[in-house]
């Protein structure tokens, strides 16, 4: 059994499947993407128990009895969470790809209080890789998430 | 990925019994170069025991000014324990996604 974004759900696959499968070709929640498959692109950053992930390496067995949060999950009945409205109102992509994977690292790096700033932020986000280069305005959206929110929280 | 066996450790000694105990035993703690080196065929576990349950994840001090870094230890807890900034800042001076891009 797996609980993802509030539901349990149950799964019956091998030990060696990544979470990142299990999410994408068992649930069909392909929010998360699947850039390296090797951990260094970020692409695939997911909450395990709120804390950020890369689901291309975890284990999926391994998520049982924790809860598994992946952007799908983010906000509820398909309202944009402020982050991804920040996202959309600074332009903070291009192709995309990496998207769902920069918010769920955005959204995170604000809980933990790493968005001090731009530096703080850059470095806290560099497990997030963008080939589009869409840094400076990521950077603005999650300023402008953080400054909404009354500071660095 | 080869198939592999999985099995979650409920205490450090079934940790190491489970291990010792399978010709192709290993553990699995954050997994991100076990999973990686294990996808890449370049480590081949038939068995994977889990020990993310055990409490394995403290910074203690040490005396003698050192530190004890519990196995399970986050890379980016390390680099913010209040020990490690103090004494050890060069540690903190990189905090986890740079050490490595997998290990938050």
């Amino acid at each position: 059994m797996l609980s993802v974004n509030g539901q349990e759900r149950e799964l019956r696959m091998e030990p060696r499947v990544s979470l990142l499968d299990a999410l994408r070709e068992h649930l069909r929640l392909t929010g998360s993407k699947k850039g390296c498959d090797q951990g260094t692109c970020g692409a695939c950053t997911v909450w395990v128990d709120g804390r950020r992930v890369l689901a291309c390496l975890t284990l999926a067995v391994t998520c049982e009895g924790h809860e598994v949060t992946t952007i799908e999950g983010l906000s509820a009945d398909g309202a944009l969470h402020p982050m991804q409205a920040a996202f959309v109102d600074r332009d903070a992509f291009q192709c995309g790809y990496c998207t769902p994977g920069q918010i769920m690292s955005a959204v995170a790096v604000l809980k933990e209080g790493h968005a001090g700033d731009d530096a703080e932020i850059a470095e806290w986000m560099s497990g997030n890789i963008c080939r589009c280069a869409a840094y400076p305005n990521i950077r603005a959206a999650i300023r402008d998430v953080r400054d909404a929110a009354g500071g660095d929280r | 990925m080869r198939p592999l066996s999985y099995a979650r450790a409920t205490d450090a000694g079934a940790a190491i019994a489970l291990v010792a105990g399978h010709p192709e035993g290993a553990f699995l703690a954050g997994g991100t170069t076990e999973v990686d080196l294990t996808r890449q065929d370049v480590l081949r576990p038939g068995l994977l025991v889990d020990i993310n349950d055990l409490s394995l994840a403290s910074v203690e001090d040490l005396p003698g000014g050192g530190l004890r870094i519990g196995a399970l230890a986050r890379m980016s807890d390390v680099a913010q324990a209040p020990a490690v900034a103090a004494r050890f800042p060069v540690i903190s001076a990189r905090p986890g996604p740079a050490w490595s891009t997998p290990c938050w």
